[in-house]
């Protein structure tokens, strides 16, 4: 009974605390909570405040992304070398480090998700680093408490089968309980018994043994069973309820029987002495009889008023599709006179980028996703996070709600269609990072030190910049991911004219602008994502502050057949280069500057690269993956990821030595306009162009700065090379000769005799 | 004698000469200007029309579309198609009008309106001359899905369709369907020999008219499209300027 009155206060002002504010949160009486420790199990403890934190150090292995999903992640060393350890999906670790290195986390396991069938699996408290995109936060998960006997002071409660759930505030924040000055990791206890959570309880992060032998449930999955057992409960107390009710009406229909057997007798009585009365019993008993037929013909013409309003529904949606037809489905004569002018909608025209995020009216504020049916929260996901929009093939009208993918975890669900937005159309975000998580350590005066920063996103995201005035830089709209920024007032302002929660200083960025941006975003060291994604640096050969492009050799790919100093079979044999047909059009090959494209001059060295010689990153296919491609020379990105053929793309870069390189046949995950590049930088990835004579390659153009067009990566004109249109401008340049040396003094143990 | 300030014949001459020229240079500008598509321009045009060579006729109140073509010996032809079909057709028209170089993202934009298809264009400035601009549909329209559209500058701030592109469910025979479809109702031009299984490319007056089989890979890497793994299969459908790779 103490127990019992103890948790229903608990669960009161639990309740009241996180409907509330967090600073209101700090004027609450203290709570009694259970709190987990390895030595005394589950021991109430009383006082405690409820507090919230930006973040957890609990987190699940997770790493999908659609539609490929790994079933266990490797531990790795200190050195970022593969283990012999695996930890399954769904293992729940914590983040034992206190910064990412070279974008992977220090953890430590905290329970295998059992089930697996990978060989060397890793067991608890295995500690290594593993990628920070293949953790996930535990907020889409419960953890299902299988064995009851791990939590001994808690039997009173039936929790076997229960799920703890992490508790999280309205601002998507994570609740603690602060007990004796320990933060404890809020969880509730759900049993599916109505009432829920039966009892609050903390956990320590570095005191989990209370979550050995975990079960990771994904939330929806939780919910669901959830769901279930409250529906098998209620459906055994509704069958109870019949078996009662069943004999109440029995013995109802015993009373009544013997009731109109007393009845019938009396009438018989009275019949036999009163004639006229008989009429007024008929009437009774006829008007039993209609108060039925009422409440059954009132039960049919609901269902039919609602069926009605169904199909008015169907009916409306069906006239919208036709008369959307209607309108082109005529044959129409452009010389007709020209209808009536169609307005426009407000939010047609946007201002840079075209990529959707949640958005919600404060930057601290987060979106619960549901599923299809609007009944279950899959997942929630803090504000600014990009998300892509699904269409079907139905034609259907988009309605209040709006079926999303989440763009890093490709996780699938629906939300508010008032909620996503164009990035550049919501005003509540900076970029795709939850507030509160810069490692900058603040001056005594409160102010951010002077000194050099990286501004680092979430996801490799760009980050807005702003002049004096708080208006968005044009032409220069963001800093990349990764980009160098040199604090130079470090005193923290809102933004004008309105603040919108976060605090800006002011930079001096790597092109030499003063800029004020967000100053979660500033961080020390090196960023875990960078705005050109996992391309990490390769080994390279500067020769001259020169580099290859490529880090395979070539075959030669780039000379003529009948120049070219071998065929090799060396690189045959990795499919990296497949030879030419021998009929005439391509007899001197294909990959040449000034070689023929239908009538159209080559403007391109291509350089071939084998595959399955380097290591892929996830996700990339062994026939389209080409390996990575790196900076020719220092300069800076002119133009980033542009579509080029199929499904690749190109950048373009203004080298310092006066020149511009065009990089294409790629693929989109590369350097953003304005990018400062060092020859050897990774750049990004080759991607095949899907031609069966050539395998994957790099369509390397270069050109002189002549113009504004080309210095802006507009590299379109008419130059004639060979007799042919290029379709280029006329700044465009042979550069075969050098690349031809560049590629001797690189790889020098390769070069041969000519044949 | 001429009064001193009095111009000559000559000198009115001249003047006259210099205003045509420069009504004509300022005529110009507007209308390239118009053209440029760098500001917000012709939001409010007439939509641009597009012929359609499909009817709809409703037969015992029930819509059917007839597609009238000529086969390949040249006879004219009717035949009754689905409504994902006349939208494949419907796309198909559109790639012809709208590779034309004297349209203008806006114009695509007033077609896209027309048909109800909420559509959205976005306009990206890295650099002073250098304007990309995308135009997307929030909506569908009757099998198919993701009309795409991406203008690059060509210089002399002129905008240029760089491609466009929509999507077609997956079926085993999704490609040839579409690919025949559409070769009923356009010259898809001169058909590229030895791509890979599942990329047809014809090459098409300075532009590619491609079809392509999307595997997982091409899903995952979608930089704006959502997809799930049932999804592998679609027919990604596009005409984009040649780049002379092939």
């Amino acid at each position: 009974m103490r127990h019992l009155k103890r948790l229903i206060h608990a669960s009161l002002i639990l309740s009241l605390t996180l409907s509330s504010s967090v600073g209101f949160a700090a004027e609450a009486p203290g709570i009694s909570v259970y709190v987990w420790t390895n030595k005394s199990g589950f021991k109430s403890m009383d006082g405690c405040q409820v507090n919230v934190r930006p973040d957890s150090r609990f987190r699940v292995i997770n790493y999908a992304s659609a539609p490929f999903t790994y079933k266990a992640e490797t531990l790795l060393d200190e050195n970022g070398k593969e283990t012999a350890k695996k930890v399954p999906r769904f293992s729940l670790v914590k983040i034992i480090g206190e910064e990412v290195v070279n974008g992977s986390e220090l953890i430590e396991v905290v329970g295998v998700q059992p089930g697996s069938q990978e060989s060397g699996l890793a067991v608890r408290q295995d500690k290594g680093y593993v990628p920070a995109h293949a953790l996930e936060t535990i907020l889409g998960y419960m953890i299902q408490l299988d064995d009851v006997g791990i939590i001994p002071k808690m039997e009173q409660f039936q929790l076997k089968g229960s799920f703890l759930q992490s508790v999280i505030a309205e601002n998507g924040q994570y609740v603690v309980y602060t007990c004796e000055g320990q933060d404890y990791s809020a969880f509730k206890v759900l049993t599916g018994k109505a009432g829920d959570p039966i009892v609050p309880v903390g956990i320590y992060w570095d005191q989990t043994k209370v979550v050995r032998d975990i079960h990771v449930v994904q939330k929806d999955e939780a919910l669901r069973q959830l769901a279930q057992r409250e529906k098998q409960r209620l459906e055994a107390i509704a069958e109870a309820a019949r078996v009662a009710a069943a004999k109440e009406a029995q013995r109802i229909a015993e009373e009544a029987r013997l009731k109109a057997e007393a009845e019938a007798k009396a009438k018989a009585a009275y019949e036999a002495k009163q004639a006229e009365g008989a009429a007024i019993l008929t009437v009774i008993s006829a008007n039993a009889g209609v108060g039925d037929r009422i409440r059954a013909e009132a039960k049919v013409k609901a269902e039919a008023e609602a069926a009605a309003k169904l199909a008015e529904i169907k009916a409306k949606q069906m006239q919208a599709m036709e008369e959307a037809m209607d309108d082109t489905s005529e044959v129409i004569d452009p010389n007709e006179p020209e209808e009536e002018e169609v307005e426009a909608s407000k939010d047609e025209n946007i201002d840079g980028e075209l990529g959707f995020v949640v958005c919600m009216d404060k930057r601290e504020d987060s979106l619960s996703i549901y599923d299809e049916e609007q009944i279950r929260v899959l997942f929630a996901l803090p504000n600014g996070t990009p998300v892509k929009l699904f269409q079907d093939f139905e034609g259907t009208t988009a309605g209040p709600e709006v079926k999303i993918q989440v763009t890093s975890s490709s996780r699938v669900g629906w939300a508010p269609t008032a909620r996503i937005k164009p990035f550049s159309q919501c005003s509540s975000i900076e970029s795709d990072k939850p507030a509160g998580t810069t490692d900058v350590q603040l001056t005594a005066d409160g102010k951010y030190p002077e000194v050099e920063l990286t501004a680092c996103t979430l996801q490799g995201s760009p980050l807005s910049v702003y002049d004096e005035n708080f208006v968005q830089m044009k032409p220069r709209f963001y800093l990349d991911s990764g980009e160098k920024a040199t604090v130079i007032d470090g005193t923290l302002v809102d933004k004008l004219p309105e603040a919108n929660g976060y605090k800006y200083v002011k930079v001096r960025t790597e092109s030499n602008n003063i800029r004020y941006v967000a100053a979660d975003y500033l961080m020390q060291g090196t960023c875990a994502t960078s705005s050109y994604g996992d391309a990490s640096s390769v080994e390279t050969k500067s020769i001259d502050g020169y580099v290859m492009p490529v880090t395979r050799h070539t075959g030669y790919s780039y000379i003529r057949e009948d120049k070219r100093e071998r065929q090799d079979p060396w690189f045959s044999q990795f499919d990296g280069y497949t030879g030419f047909t021998e009929n005439g059009k391509w007899k001197h090959g294909w990959g040449f500057y000034g070689a023929t494209r239908g009538g159209r001059g080559h403007a391109a060295d291509d350089m071939y690269q084998p595959r399955g010689i380097t290591p892929r990153p996830k996700g990339y296919s062994y026939n389209d993956y080409g390996g990575p491609f790196v900076a020719l020379h220092g300069g800076t990105v002119v133009k980033g990821a542009t579509k080029f053929v199929g499904e690749t793309y190109y950048i373009v870069v203004l080298n310092d030595d006066d020149t511009v390189s065009r990089y294409g046949e790629i693929y989109k995950n590369t350097v953003y306009t304005d990018k400062k590049v060092k020859a050897g930088e990774v750049l990004g990835h080759i991607r095949w162009v899907e031609v069966n004579r050539v395998p994957p390659m790099l369509h390397f153009e270069n050109y002189t700065p002549g113009d504004s067009n080309v210095r802006a990566g507009n590299l379109q004109g008419s130059k004639k090379v060979n007799g042919m249109n290029t379709k280029r401008s006329k700044y465009l340049i042979d550069r075969t000769d050098f690349v031809l040396k560049l590629e001797h003094d690189t790889f020098p143990e390769y070069v041969v005799e000519p044949k | 004698m001429k009064p001193p300030n009095e111009l000559s014949k000559s000198q009115k001459g001249l003047i006259a000469v210099i205003a045509v020229s420069l009504c004509v240079l300022i005529f110009q500008f507007y209308g390239r200007s118009a053209r440029a598509g760098n500001g917000v321009t012709g939001d409010h045009r007439t939509p641009v029309k597009v012929a359609i060579p499909v009817e709809t006729k409703k037969v015992g109140g029930v819509s059917k579309n007839i597609l009238k073509y000529k086969d390949a010996k040249g006879q004219a032809v009717t035949a009754e198609i689905t409504d994902s079909q006349k939208s494949i057709i419907t796309m198909s028209r559109a790639f012809i009008e709208f590779a034309n170089p004297s349209r203008t993202p806006e114009d695509l934009v007033g077609f896209l309106r027309s048909l109800n298809l909420n559509p959205l264009k976005s306009l990206e400035q890295p650099k002073n001359v250098a304007s990309f601009v995308t135009v997307r549909t929030r909506q569908s329209l009757p099998g198919i899905r993701y009309i795409h559209a991406q203008y690059d500058d060509l210089g002399e701030a002129q905008l240029g369709l760089q491609m466009l592109s929509f999507e077609v469910p997956p079926s085993p025979t999704a490609m040839k369907d579409t690919v025949e479809l559409m070769g009923k109702v356009m010259d898809l031009g001169e058909l590229i020999p030895d791509t890979a299984d599942g990329f047809t490319v014809f090459r098409n007056n300075g532009f590619l008219i491609t079809f392509n089989r999307l595997d997982l890979e091409d899903l995952r890497g979608d930089p704006v499209n959502a997809y799930e793994s049932a999804d592998a299969g679609t027919i990604r459908v596009a005409i984009a300027r040649d780049p002379g790779e092939f």
